[in-house]
């Protein structure tokens, strides 16, 4: 990891009023419509989605559009190390935002009676993961297209494996309704402990699909940035 | 100082391999392991009892039924919305011995709220809300022939409420 691209990260995406603002809405109305609905409970791994893609778009593709890149790679800088700090500076950037949104309903949500310690650090571990999973995902599609590419492969993505789940669900066919749920799965990948431990045993298919989209989105992302030539030449 | 290509652009080999072993784990646990209900199952639960081993009676035949076994009526107001709601169903009601206790103790009957979906809910079911004061999902009320009706608001964790309902019929 390189901890000088990661605070460059952390500054460049925190310092943006375009990105704060956006931040501040796709958070602030589900929590303040929280405060409205009893008893209050603590946010989820579906609450820091929104979030996670407002601070990952582009997170490599901007680099790439902009020239970035080419200025990055022309120091000591394996690829490998690029992608890998760029994706754990945004799972960290994740985490940060999704634990102070959960932060903010916790009292409230436990003196509800909406969420026990138990649960809520329960779901603090499923943000958590979210947040890494996620930022992988977005960081592999990103190395793909510049700019704000990987959004629109994201939603090219989500909306295939709605429309699979949908045909299955309509001709009857569970295995296209499993490849589109699968689709889903990884391009947004989240554990629920209640799936993990439900019914009082063990599931490891949920960590195994979070892990295996998590590790393919970062290869991906390798992948690609090893395939990436860039001309250093002027255009003019 | 420039460095050689292959260190650049090195392959992340270790990386290769977890994802595949991690892929194939996938594939196949994915295949063999039955699969949590869904969260629309779960919606689906909370009111029908998907993975529910309750059994519950509808709100308009719980007192006559009640009256017939001579228990109380352990009302619970859900709604498909309501997370919470989902939680307790999936840890309280889809329990085998916690079921069990609460079949023994009590007529169970779920009452689920419809307003957020349809705009209104069933006159019964809004007499009922009103009756009991319903403010909040989930809500359990013991309805106790000639006593005063035991609610508790939100849901405080398994233990709580298992512990909860055994005073209530103590």
């Amino acid at each position: 990891m390189n901890r000088t691209l990661m605070l460059a990260f952390w500054r460049e995406r925190f310092t943006s009023i375009i990105r704060i603002g956006l931040l501040i809405t796709v958070c602030g109305f589900p929590l303040i419509g929280r405060f409205f609905v009893k008893p209050v409970t603590v946010i989820g791994p579906a609450d820091i989605i929104a979030a996670m893609m407002v601070l990952g778009a582009g997170v490599i593709g901007r680099d790439i559009s902009t020239g970035v890149l080419q200025l990055i790679l022309a120091r000591p800088v394996t690829r490998r190390e690029y992608v890998l700090s760029r994706w754990l500076a945004l799972g960290c950037a994740g985490f940060a935002v999704g634990f102070l949104c959960w932060l903010i309903l916790l009292p409230l949500a436990l003196s509800s009676g909406g969420s026990t310690i138990n649960h809520a650090l329960l779901r603090l571990g499923e943000i958590g993961l979210a947040s890494f999973g996620f930022a992988a995902v977005i960081t592999g599609l990103s190395s793909l297209l510049p700019g704000f590419g990987d959004l629109a492969l994201l939603l090219a993505g989500v909306m295939v494996g709605s429309f699979l789940s949908f045909l299955g669900d309509v001709g009857k066919s569970p295995a296209v309704s499993r490849i589109g749920e699968e689709v889903a799965r990884t391009l947004v990948p989240m554990v629920s402990f209640g799936d993990v431990l439900y019914d009082g045993t063990f599931h490891a298919y949920p960590i195994l699909a979070w892990a295996s989209a998590t590790t393919l989105g970062l290869l991906l992302a390798i992948y690609a940035m090893n395939r990436r030539e860039f001309s250093y030449g002027s255009a003019g | 100082m420039a460095r050689p290509a292959e260190a650049t652009r090195s392959t992340p080999r270790v990386l290769m391999i977890l994802a595949a072993v991690l892929l194939v784990a996938r594939i196949v646990v994915g295949i063999l392991e039955k699969p949590a209900p869904s969260s629309d199952d779960d919606a689906a639960g909370a009111g029908a009892g998907h993975a529910d081993l309750v059994t519950w009676v509808s709100p308009d035949s719980a007192d006559s039924v009640a009256a017939a076994r001579g228990k109380p009526i352990l009302y619970d107001f859900a709604a498909d919305w309501c997370g919470p709601c989902k939680i307790m169903a999936r840890e309280v009601f889809s329990d085998s011995s916690t079921a069990a206790f609460i079949d023994s103790s009590f007529v169970a009957c779920r009452v689920m709220d419809r307003s957020v979906e349809d705009g209104k809910n069933s006159p019964y079911v809004a007499t009922l809300m009103e009756r009991y004061r319903i403010k909040s999902f989930p809500t359990l009320v013991v309805n106790r022939a000639g006593a005063s009706p035991v609610i508790m608001a939100g849901y405080a964790g398994k233990d709580e409420t298992i512990r909860k309902l055994r005073d209530v019929r103590r």
